[in-house]
């Protein structure tokens, strides 16, 4: 109930509400129409598949009058369509023929370009811009009064403003259809006739006004009836093709069909479990208090690309590189020297030299730092549900995915199990072996548009290790958890979107 | 703008991904002893004696003697073998801090006997005294006490101390008396001093009903160290003097070096050479065979060094390569000594 009555606070105050339409929408529109190409009868689209259509209706049409001509004519267009004829005030023959769905209905305003009205002086030229004539008579059909269009729909009770706006843009296509009904329409009559339609997806309505059928000539009529099967044929189009849009903020369905690239930077905090695979808890002990984890970081570029509704897939490659500070220090380390020693020495006989070699130790301490380096190429693949708005300068999002580690290498130091002093380094040693690991992330990301392309963003993330990156020889595996905060940019690369 | 930011975070990430920062090194614990290289200028060795000595000297011999008033038994065993004798005559002792004569009583007595050169270097003993090398039947150092007070001799008066000595010197006698002046030999102000009595208070210790000696008979006027000496054969020259050196490590500060002579009961501590940073001693007669021991303590572990040189005029400087062992190794070569 409360949608409805929400929506229909809308409907109210926007059901006669008229928008602007730019200059260059026609031009725009046009446009747009030879580069779409509809799904079905697109050879409707093209001179020759138009003349090719006319000319078998023609054909057929005229057969099918010739083996009918004794009968009373009696016009009947489109499928699903309901006849009523009625008598205008002119005594014209009115054919209404309305193709409702969903219960929704088209109200006609005032300034309808697609005017259903009829034209009461049918000697009287009405030119306006823009202006149609057929060189056949020299009646006019009303295109429009201005360029300024409205159309005006009473939606059923879920439509929200948003499919209001939408509406607007769905019909602007099918203007063009109703124009070329309408000129086909206005070939085809002498007396003052008028077709409109609007219709989109889910409602198509026609309203025809047509004079003096019967005292048509049966060639004339068989032209009305082809210009009446293309004008279906235009509308079953617009019905099937997808709507063309153009860059609308706040559309619901816009998909975004850009694609993104972002490069991004992170310092982060590290910290590693280790796992023992045998060894003895001591030596753990003595190899945790040697190393000690240090900020690390990473960097990257990914592509991102929305999949579905606001969710983008984004994927790249990046370099992480986690930083450990390996320090030992070894007590009662001796360091056995060898000296040469010269002593004088008094002896009774007087004094006499002796030069000898000899040792010296020295006791004390030895102490090593380095700073082990674990370096990965990796290759995120995220989903990212973006609540991202066109008119928004701030947007934020939230991302999950895995971070799959393709390569790695490190250098360093650490204990062995004699707590000697060993390398680490991938070249020349075989301490650790890098397994390929993946890794699940979960970040939130907060974005500024700076230009319609370029944003920057931050996104503080968690990455949670879910396999053994590293396994060493001495009986351990060990695995790194990460908790770090990206900055970055992001380029918008081209500008398309899909509706 | 993005430029900046590019350029920023690709430098960073170059420049902190090449950063590393490796170091290591060694530093020497100066509160080590054995990093002291330097040596002692003066000649005390008493901290370095008391530090051996405490861990290597033999266990005091302890044993209780019942002293009468009626006068002294000369048939009193101690220490459950028949290896010493003490007799106490009456009215003999005096307490030490109040000097008033000690009637009778349960005296505890307490002794060192050292009678193997093993034992004289665990106990920090040397026979060679004043200058000379000499031949030592042994040193022992005697203390009574009453009721835990230490008792002294009443002046004038004397007790008797019998030890058994298998290996009597043929040139017994000149076996004299030597006495200590104190109770620590370890104290760089102990001398030893010759009983110029020692004809009268020296006899030998014959088996009753014979004339056959089986030890000595020590009239003792005086508590404390007492030791029977000969002076060796050997006649010492101006010239003698042998020098000990050793690895740098090893100092006075932390080493004592004994000359042990093979065959006889010879056991001569070296001095410190301060000039020469050496262990030497003069007056010691050339033609030996000499074995010459160090034992180094340093940072409370055990250097153990031994050399068997034949010391002439040919050769008087010698070189001693310690190495590190335990206390209870030390102990034994020195009981195998």
């Amino acid at each position: 109930m409360k949608d409805k009555q929400f929506d229909n606070i809308f409907k109210d105050k926007l059901n006669s509400y008229s928008s602007p339409v730019p200059a260059d929408m026609w031009e725009r529109i046009a446009q747009d129409k030879r580069k779409k190409r509809p799904v079905a009868f697109w050879f409707t689209n093209t001179a020759y598949g138009l003349y090719a259509l006319i000319s078998i209706l023609l054909i057929t049409g005229g057969a099918f009058v010739w083996k009918h001509s004794d009968n009373n004519i009696s016009n009947s267009i489109a499928t699903n369509s309901s006849i009523t004829n009625n008598n205008n005030s002119n005594a014209n023959n009115h054919i209404s023929k309305n193709s409702t769905k969903d219960n929704s209905t088209i109200k006609e305003s005032n300034n309808n370009v697609v005017s259903s009205g009829v034209n009461s002086n049918p000697d009287k030229e009405i030119s306006t811009s823009p202006k149609i004539e057929s060189a056949e008579n020299n009646n006019t059909i009303i295109e429009s009064e201005s360029k300024k269009a409205v159309v005006s729909e009473k939606v059923s009770s879920k439509k929200s403003i948003h499919n209001k706006t939408t509406l607007l843009l769905v019909k602007q296509p099918q203007i063009i259809g109703s124009k070329v009904a309408s000129k086909s329409s206005n070939i085809a009559d002498n007396q003052n006739s008028t077709i409109s339609y609007k219709a989109d997806a889910g409602n198509i309505v026609v309203e025809e006004n047509t004079e003096n059928i019967e005292t048509k000539p049966l060639s004339e009529l068989a032209l009305v009836k082809s210009d009446r099967i293309k004008l279906a044929l235009a509308k079953l189009n617009a019905a099937f093709k997808k709507p063309n849009h153009f860059d609308c903020p706040g559309d619901k369905n816009r998909q975004d069909r850009n694609w993104y690239l972002e490069v991004y930077g992170s310092p982060e905090y590290n910290f590693k479990s280790v796992t023992s695979n045998g060894t003895s808890s001591n030596y753990l002990q003595k190899k945790d208090s040697a190393e000690t984890m240090l900020m690390g970081f990473n960097f990257g570029v990914r592509l991102m690309k929305n999949i579905f509704s606001n969710v983008y897939l984004k994927t790249g490659v990046q370099y992480s590189q986690y930083n450990e500070q390996f320090s030992i220090q070894r007590e009662n380390e001796h360091i056995t020297t060898t000296v040469i020693i010269n002593k004088v020495i008094n002896l009774p006989q007087g004094d006499t030299t002796i030069s000898d070699t000899s040792t010296l130790t020295q006791v004390g301490y030895k102490y090593t730092k380095t700073v082990n380096q674990y370096r990965n190429i990796e290759i995120p693949v995220i989903l990212s549900w973006r609540n991202e708005k066109v008119d928004n300068l701030w947007n934020w999002s939230l991302s999950g995915g895995v971070i799959i580690n393709a390569y790695s290498w490190n250098n360093g130091s650490t204990i062995d199990t004699s707590l000697g002093i060993v390398s680490i380094n991938s070249k020349g040693s075989n301490t650790y072996t890098s397994a390929i690991g993946v890794s699940l992330m979960a970040a939130a990301s907060i974005e500024r548009k700076l230009t319609d392309r370029w944003a920057i963003f931050t996104e503080p993330y968690f990455r949670y290790g879910l396999s053994n990156s590293i396994k060493s020889k001495f009986g351990f595996e060990q695995k790194f958890n990460s908790l770090g905060i990206s900055l970055g940019v992001r380029l918008k690369l081209g500008n398309r979107q899909q509706y | 703008m993005m430029k900046r930011i590019f350029i920023f975070i690709l430098l960073t990430g170059l420049i902190v991904s090449c950063k590393k920062e490796t170091s290591s090194g060694f530093v020497i614990n100066n509160n080590l002893q054995i990093n002291d290289t330097t040596w002692n200028n003066s000649s005390s060795t008493q901290s370095l004696a008391k530090e051996i000595t405490d861990d290597i000297s033999l266990t005091e011999l302890v044993d209780t003697l019942m002293v009468s008033n009626v006068g002294f038994d000369d048939d009193d065993k101690i220490f459950n073998n028949d290896k010493y004798r003490v007799s106490i005559p009456k009215n003999s002792l005096v307490n030490s801090i109040t000097n008033k004569t000690f009637i009778k009583g349960a005296v505890k007595i307490k002794m060192q006997a050292t009678t193997t050169k093993g034992n004289f270097i665990r106990n920090f003993c040397t026979s060679f005294v004043n200058g000379h090398q000499n031949q030592s039947v042994g040193f022992f150092n005697v203390r009574l006490f009453y009721n835990d007070t230490l008792m002294n001799i009443k002046a004038g008066s004397y007790i008797h101390l019998l030890v058994k000595d298998s290996l009597i010197n043929p040139n017994s006698r000149y076996v004299s008396i030597f006495k200590g002046n104190g109770y620590d030999i370890t104290d760089d102000n102990f001398k030893w001093s010759m009983d110029s009595s020692s004809y009268k208070n020296l006899a030998y210790w014959d088996m009753p009903g014979s004339n056959n000696h089986i030890g000595y008979d020590i009239k003792l006027s005086k508590l404390g160290w007492v030791s029977l000496l000969a002076p060796d054969n050997a006649v010492p020259n101006p010239n003698n003097k042998i020098n000990v050196y050793m690895p740098v490590n090893f100092t006075n500060k932390n080493t004592v070096v004994y000359a042990v002579q093979n065959g006889t009961k010879n056991v001569s501590r070296l001095n410190a050479d301060f000039p020469s940073r050496t262990f030497s001693l003069a007056n010691l007669p050339f033609g030996q065979n000499v074995t010459l021991v160090s034992i180094s303590k340093i940072d409370n572990q055990y250097y153990l060094g031994y050399s068997t040189v034949n010391y002439s005029s040919n050769k008087t400087i010698f070189n001693i390569i310690p190495q590190e062992i335990t206390i209870a190794n030390v102990i034994d070569y020195l009981n195998a000594l």
